[in-house]
């Protein structure tokens, strides 16, 4: 055993008519320095995200697109951890995740290497039905397959308009998703520092790392103007190491 | 089956005479060699022995070999006219038959239509799209038809694919059971019915097919082989005619363009000095996929979202013909770190990807050092590996590591870079520890899954593989879901009850037994919890699931040692799995156990039935409407309701009211465990649950009523989990059944399911 151990974080209560996005940390409890995957990103594959919901029924989160990409791994020493994010709204063909209102139980897996599989311990999630028309119909927008797939890949693969609206919602996670899916560095910016305000800086940091995960993007316009202003309410150091990948010391 | 560079079988015989058979293949494509007293190796050399039924020598002189059998053909069924026809139907379609080194395999694909006009027209009415397009073929490559050995083996000198419109698709059929003699092809197989409304497949029926394959006593032409016989499908007798088409199964034209100042990699030296190509590659898999490099000035744009790919598909790949299989390619610059994507995912999904030539590889020590954050388009090998992967995905396959058949993770093309390299050390680096072939689940799939799946353009990503469909059980079936060897000396039974009830506690008692001479260790690990066993559940809508326990435990592999005829029992619930309600789906439910024995090798179970049915009495629908409750399932998968008072409710009713059924004695036994013990939940230190001796003598003593200690203590060990190896309730069982007055006989059958709870051991 390699002392690794998986750790799932999301909010314990999600509307609907917000995309969840959960964190996932991994952290070295051995004696000894591990070198480890460090894609903690749904995109890349080496991490999955089992939701089993209120009626038994396990989904698996998924990507909506097969992609290829190299070998990236970080040292942990002991008492570090890498921690990385992930977009939980829709299976890899596109269905939802969160059909119906209710108790959602999730399980993080993520390979460290070829053959290893390491599982987190449950958590619940409780999705609530959204509350007035606007957030009923943002919820109905969600379910769109081009909507999903607009915002898992950071550009408007259709429904403009509908991602233009998202990106003014009431929702900080799915209006920072739209902005980003709009492209705008500097909306991306307002809307982050708007965000940072009305949810923390880690969420905003999960919420970019979840469809632009560290390393993956260097360079990233939207990546870097995220970064700014994470980094100034960043107390803790701990939404800077989300958005970086890189390891950080267990606070 | 392995890939397709071995040598079919027959292709070995020196002569090539024609003195083929009889060759038995079984439901998988694998050679049967006993059946009709067969003695050939599996080379297909004849053995000294004795020999089948005589064929007459005239007959057998002008009969096919077998390698002529082998490839692409097009088939074409005819009704036998029962009355009057005003309008008949054309049904026809390819049909792919893989000889292996000792295996058989065949599937088709049937479209129709229906066309007026005279009872018999023309052979094959019109000709159907192909592959030739010198023109279009990169030059330096080779010609489909002019590739060394086309036009051999009773194929056309120019490769042809049945490919035909999508909205005349009616049923795919698979193989399962094949016979070769005298030039007689004789095949049952199982037939999936396709519903063009749904677009999906709805049913299934069997039928029968036997043609005829001689080989005339002069060819100046070079005319393709020909098959003639007949069909039993539906109940009716056909007529069936097949010409062959290619010495491959499949097709697929590949359109690439390049972006400026980027390379597409013609050709690769891989491991060996062995110079290989996109088109040699997917040969390898019984693919003809001619590449024709179009643009190679795409505008330069230095970072490509999904949305922009989306564009550049719709505004520069070619015309095509409606029916033509194709697919475009994109050598692009960069998304990210990414090195490729297939980003179709749209109404018309999979006729796109894209490679990213700007990506590089990195720096580590497990790459090769002339490679190290190299662009991709400078490491050919490596650029043309991802081209091929994305292509694949193309072609919906995937992952091994997100296939849902659960291929082992190697260093064939469909894994992932990422994971390719993690295989690479600095004495084998990157790209030269990759293998430039197929998977066999990825060449059976390939070769072998229907059009709606492979053909780009029609199901979308994920159907076969993933998760919008498992794709058939048939083939599904034949690829076995094995991702280790099988082992030898070993077998493995799974035993479930015939019919159950939805809402009813099922348990399952999996049994390997050393059928060798010499003993065998093997892992005591035969349950669902800790990974070495799981279950293959073919769900009655086709669906597979692989099924696990609710809780994976990770650890160290205890072995035991088995000795010669002797056996190692595991005894689990199968009621409430990874799957939530394993059988809450009424109808024909099929599993099958696999379990790794040494972490080499597997042994796989038969498949085994289990209707389910609904509740129908009243005790049955008061069970189970207890206990469809996601609170009680979790509870009879952990033997502990925890602090789900809702669920200790609706298992104390069950108790009290049905003790005398399986599913209320287990209800009891769960809550006697629970109440044996102490419960701590460490996300609230002050939320616990005492225990409660009492209380667990009580639902003890309403489990125990009416049952033999073996009973008792059988259903106890089924309903702690196997994790928890001190689970109080399984040496609370055998106490309480030996306080029972039992035959001694049942107290010891009682102890041995008890021990073998805590520590497996061979019996």
């Amino acid at each position: 055993m390699t002392g690794l151990r998986l750790q799932l974080s999301a909010p314990s209560r999600v509307p609907l008519d917000e995309v969840l996005v959960v964190t996932a940390r991994l952290v070295n409890d051995g004696p000894d320095v591990v070198t480890t995957s460090s894609r903690l990103n749904l995109l890349e594959g080496d991490l999955d995200v089992v939701v089993r919901g209120p009626d038994g029924t396990a989904r698996r989160a998924g990507w909506p697109w097969p992609v290829d990409s190299g070998l990236r791994q970080v040292e942990l020493a002991p008492g570090q951890a890498v921690e990385g994010a992930a977009m939980v709204l829709t299976m890899a063909g596109l269905q939802p995740l969160f059909p119906v209102a209710g108790a959602y139980v999730l399980v993080g897996e993520f390979t460290p290497t070829p053959g290893e599989m390491l599982t987190s311990e449950p958590i619940q999630v409780l999705r609530e039905e959204p509350d007035g028309e606007v957030a009923r119909s943002r919820r109905r927008a969600l379910e769109h397959p081009q909507v999903a797939q607009s915002l898992a890949s950071g550009s408007v693969l259709g429904e403009p308009a509908v991602i233009a609206e998202l990106a003014s919602a009431d929702a900080p996670v799915v209006q920072l998703l739209a902005r980003i899916a709009q492209g705008d560095p500097g909306l991306v910016r307002d809307t982050a520092a708007d965000a940072v305000g009305r949810s923390d800086s880690r969420t905003v940091a999960a919420t970019v790392a979840s469809v632009l995960p560290p390393g993956l993007f260097p360079g990233d316009e939207r990546l870097e103007a995220v970064a700014e202003v994470v980094a100034a309410h960043d107390d803790t150091g701990q939404a800077t190491a989300l958005l970086t990948g890189r390891p950080s010391e267990l606070g | 089956m392995n890939g397709l560079d071995e040598t079919p079988l027959g292709q070995h015989d020196d002569c090539n005479c024609g003195d083929e058979g009889p060759f038995v293949f079984d439901e998988h494509g694998q050679l049967v060699d006993d059946q009709l007293g067969v003695t050939a190796d599996l080379l297909g050399r004849r053995l000294p022995g004795p020999m089948g039924p005589v064929i007459p020598p005239g007959s057998r002189a002008r009969a096919c070999p077998l390698q002529v059998l082998n490839g692409s053909w097009l088939i074409q069924i005819t009704p036998r006219p029962v009355g009057p026809v005003m309008f008949r139907s054309e049904i026809r379609g390819p049909m792919r038959i893989q000889v292996g080194p000792s295996s058989l395999l065949i599937s088709g694909d049937i479209y129709v239509r229906r066309i007026s006009g005279p009872p018999f027209g023309p052979p094959f009415g019109r000709l159907l799209p192909h592959l030739d397009a010198a023109a279009d073929v990169e030059e330096g490559q080779d010609r489909p038809g002019a590739r060394p050995g086309t036009g051999a083996h009773g194929a056309p000198r120019v490769a042809w694919y049945p490919q035909l419109p999508g909205n005349e698709y009616s049923w795919y059929f698979r193989s399962t059971g094949v016979t070769y003699q005298g030039g007689v092809l004789s095949f049952t197989f199982v037939r999936h019915l396709w519903d063009r409304i749904s677009q999906e497949f709805i049913s299934t029926d069997t039928g029968s097919i036997e043609l005829r394959c001689r080989r005339p006593l002069a060819n100046p032409g070079g005319l393709p082989s020909r098959m003639a016989g007949t069909a039993t499908i539906g109940g009716r007798r056909h007529d069936v005619r097949a010409v062959k088409t290619s010495n491959l199964y499949r097709g697929c034209r590949v359109e690439v363009d390049a972006m400026t100042n980027r390379t597409w990699p013609a050709s690769a030296v891989i491991a060996g000095g062995v110079t290989t190509t996109f088109q040699h590659i997917y040969a390898s898999a019984g693919w003809d996929v001619p590449v024709t490099v179009d643009e190679i000035n795409v505008p330069e744009d230095a970072s490509l979202t999904n949305a922009e790919l989306q564009t550049l598909l719709a505004t520069h790949r070619g015309p095509g013909t409606a029916d033509a299989w194709r697919l475009w390619l994109l050598v692009g610059s960069a998304q990210g770190g990414l090195f490729g994507i297939m980003f179709d995912q749209d109404a018309v999904p999979r006729e796109g990807a894209v490679g990213f030539a700007d990506a590089t590889l990195g720096n580590l020590p497990i790459i090769e050092a002339g490679a190290r954050n190299r662009p991709l388009d400078e490491v050919p090998a490596a650029f043309l590996r991802t081209l091929v992967h994305e292509a694949g995905h193309a072609l919906n396959l995937f992952h091994p590591k997100h296939d849902v058949h659960a291929p082992p993770v190697g260093i064939e093309i469909m894994n992932q870079t990422g994971d390719v390299m993690g295989f690479a050390t600095a004495a084998n680096p990157y790209p030269g520890n990759a293998g430039f072939n197929f998977a066999p689940h990825d060449v059976s799939s390939l070769v072998h899954s229907p059009d709606p799946q492979v053909r780009p353009g029609w199901k979308p990503f994920g159907w076969g593989h993933g998760s919008l469909s498992a794709g058939l059980p048939a083939p599904t079936d034949a690829e076995g879901f094995v991702n280790e060897d099988d082992t030898n000396g070993l077998r493995l039974e799974i035993r479930l009850p015939e019919e159950v009830f939805v809402g009813e506690y099922i348990t399952a008692d999996v049994v390997v037994t050393n059928v060798s001479d010499a003993p065998r260790e093997v892992s005591t690990r035969l349950n669902l919890a800790e990974g070495d066993l799981r279950m293959l559940h073919i769900r009655p809508d086709g669906d597979v699931e692989q099924v696990r326990d609710i809780v994976v435990a990770c650890g160290p592999r205890e072995t035991t040692t088995l000795p010669p005829g002797e056996s190692l029992t595991g005894r689990m619930q199968v009621f409430f799995t990874s799957e939530g309600v394993t059988f809450e789906e009424p109808g024909k439910h099929q599993v099958r156990a696999e379990f790794d024995v040494d972490g080499y090798t597997a042994v796989r179970s038969p498949l085994v039935t289990v209707w389910a049915r609904t509740a129908v009495t009243e005790t049955e629908r008061e069970i189970a409407s207890a206990v469809l409750d996601a609170g009680v399932g979790r509870a009879f998968a952990l033997g502990d309701f925890g602090r789900d008072d809702a669920a200790r409710t609706r298992l104390a009713t069950l108790a009290e009211e049905r003790a005398d059924s399986d599913t209320g004695a287990a209800a009891a036994l769960v809550l006697a465990n629970a109440f044996a013990r102490a419960h701590v939940d460490y996300r609230d230190t002050d939320a616990t649950r005492d225990a409660d001796a009492e209380q667990a003598k009580h639902y003890l003593d309403l489990a125990a009523q009416g049952r033999s200690a073996e009973d008792l203590v059988r259903l106890a060990a089924t309903v702690a989990s196997p994790i928890e190896r001190e689970a109080p309730v399984v040496a609370d069982a055998l106490t309480r059944a030996k306080r029972g007055r039992k035959r001694s006989a049942d107290i010891t059958r009682a102890e041995a399911i008890a021990e073998d709870f805590v520590t497996p051991a061979a019996r």
